[in-house]
């Protein structure tokens, strides 16, 4: 286990994040590969999951103290939002995200947490339409 | 090296690469006090010809470093920009102070070339670690690299170092020097703490109208944004991040506020000087303000803004 300081992240902000890419995506190297779960976006989906982790991490920004959760989400987004805008589905076709199972809970969380607070669930009430049928959300938001 | 020498190319006269100690020689002196008023016999350094308003010095080396991890503590991240792995092969960091920032990204994107630029490169840890180049050369005129050569090129907290006149031309050669698709980002601090007590608004005040004085206008870091749209970039995206200040946020908190006593400090002799006003009063006016800024809970606001070099 890393040690922490009493904000809850690495003491040495280096420490674990020179492995290299884990996750992987269309365009780029990879092919789906077992043990990985495959997210396969159509254009409109890119679109919508990049809107919504670009405004879950400003609202994030406001908030008023960091905590180790808020924390490790943003770094998930980080890395998703990388991945997302390498991707460059065709007009029409689709593209895929290949994660690893904890990258996909972690995409889940952050997709949670915007879903179970009202303003942010409101404000991208269309783009969690478009993403309903690719994470098994009913289209009647909660 | 080889593909250092590439970027160089046709530029080698205005560059220096550190592989030894900077002779980089700071022009003045002055006494100086902590920002708790207490006496310290430090003697502050700065540089000569260049348009920068901090010192140049250990203390200020250090004031630096708890910038840096006090914007790590509340991005979670050195850059915010959508990086892949993949696509980001040569990161150019403009302002590199004492290449924290780069060793970091070095450390983050181990396949890349991080080059590190600065107009004094004293900074620096001695011997200069061999994992980033580090060149000096100054952003204010142009940058030693032929065009589109980086895929990421990242400015930050040079606001004490750019006039606010020459700032559109400077995110042009930052935009200049990216490759097509490749991402540029800036982040700067702003003249916004937030929430802002009387004792805090008479702070902000002076430093901001004499700092206007000298030619940095704070209002062109709330334009980051409008920035890189006007030097062309596209899918511009701007934040605003209030990052807490003071003790009663922890570790971030405790961090900026060493960070912004000792910067404001490290500017107030020289304030003072222009404007005839003693010392004291401007410890009163810190004291105060770091006073409020514990019983209200204060964030300084920083901007950020990061946007594309769009593709021919």
């Amino acid at each position: 286990m890393r040690p922490t300081d009493r904000d809850g992240d690495p003491a040495d902000p280096s420490l674990g994040h020179g492995e290299g890419p884990r996750m992987t995506a269309s365009g780029t190297r990879a092919h789906p590969s077992p043990g990985r779960d495959l997210l396969i976006l159509t254009q409109e989906q890119v679109a919508a999951l990049r809107t919504v982790l670009e405004g879950y991490r400003a609202s994030a920004f406001r908030q008023l103290l960091p905590t180790t959760e808020r924390n490790e989400r943003l770094r998930q987004t980080q890395a998703l939002l990388g991945w997302l805008h390498a991707l460059a589905p065709p007009p029409g076709g689709e593209c895929w995200l290949n994660l690893a199972p904890d990258e996909l809970d972690g995409l889940r969380q952050v997709l949670q947490v915007v879903r179970e607070q009202p303003t942010l669930r409101d404000r991208w009430r269309r783009e969690f339409q478009l993403l309903a049928p690719l994470f098994g959300w009913s289209t009647s938001l909660p | 090296m080889g593909l250092l020498h590439k970027l160089l190319a046709g530029r080698q006269a205005r560059v220096r690469v550190a592989l030894t100690p900077s002779p980089d020689t700071p022009a003045t002196a002055t006494t100086h006090t902590s920002p708790e008023g207490s006496p310290l016999l430090t003697q502050r350094q700065y540089l000569a010809d260049v348009p920068y308003v901090l010192p140049k010095d250990p203390l200020e080396d250090q004031r630096l470093n708890y910038q840096h991890h006090a914007l790590y503590r509340t991005l979670s991240n050195h850059y915010l920009a959508p990086l892949s792995p993949e696509s980001t092969r040569t990161i150019l960091d403009v302002g590199t102070g004492t290449g924290i920032w780069a060793f970091e990204m070095q450390a983050l994107f181990p396949h890349a070339l991080v080059v590190g630029v600065d107009v004094s490169l004293q900074s620096l840890p001695q011997p200069v670690p061999p994992t980033c180049v580090f060149v000096r050369a100054n952003v204010l005129e142009g940058l030693p690299f032929p065009d589109g050569q980086f895929t990421y090129t990242h400015q930050r907290l040079l606001v004490a170092a750019i006039p606010a006149q020459a700032w559109p031309g400077v995110v042009r050669e930052l935009v200049r020097v990216t490759r097509p698709g490749g991402w540029i980002e800036l982040l700067e601090l702003s003249d916004g703490i937030q929430p802002a007590g009387p004792a805090t608004r008479r702070l902000l005040d002076w430093f901001t109208s004499i700092s206007r004085q000298l030619g940095f206008e704070m209002a062109v870091l709330r334009q980051l944004g409008e920035l890189l749209q006007q030097a062309g970039c596209v899918d511009v995206t701007s934040h605003d991040i209030p990052v807490p200040l003071g003790h009663w946020a922890g570790a971030a908190g405790q961090l900026l506020l060493t960070d912004v006593l000792h910067g404001l400090d490290a500017l107030k002799d020289s304030y003072c000087a222009r404007t005839n006003t003693p010392p004291a009063v401007v410890d009163q006016m810190l004291r105060e303000a770091a006073k409020e800024w514990e019983q209200q809970q204060a964030r300084y606001v920083f901007h950020a803004a990061y946007g594309r070099r769009p593709q021919p």
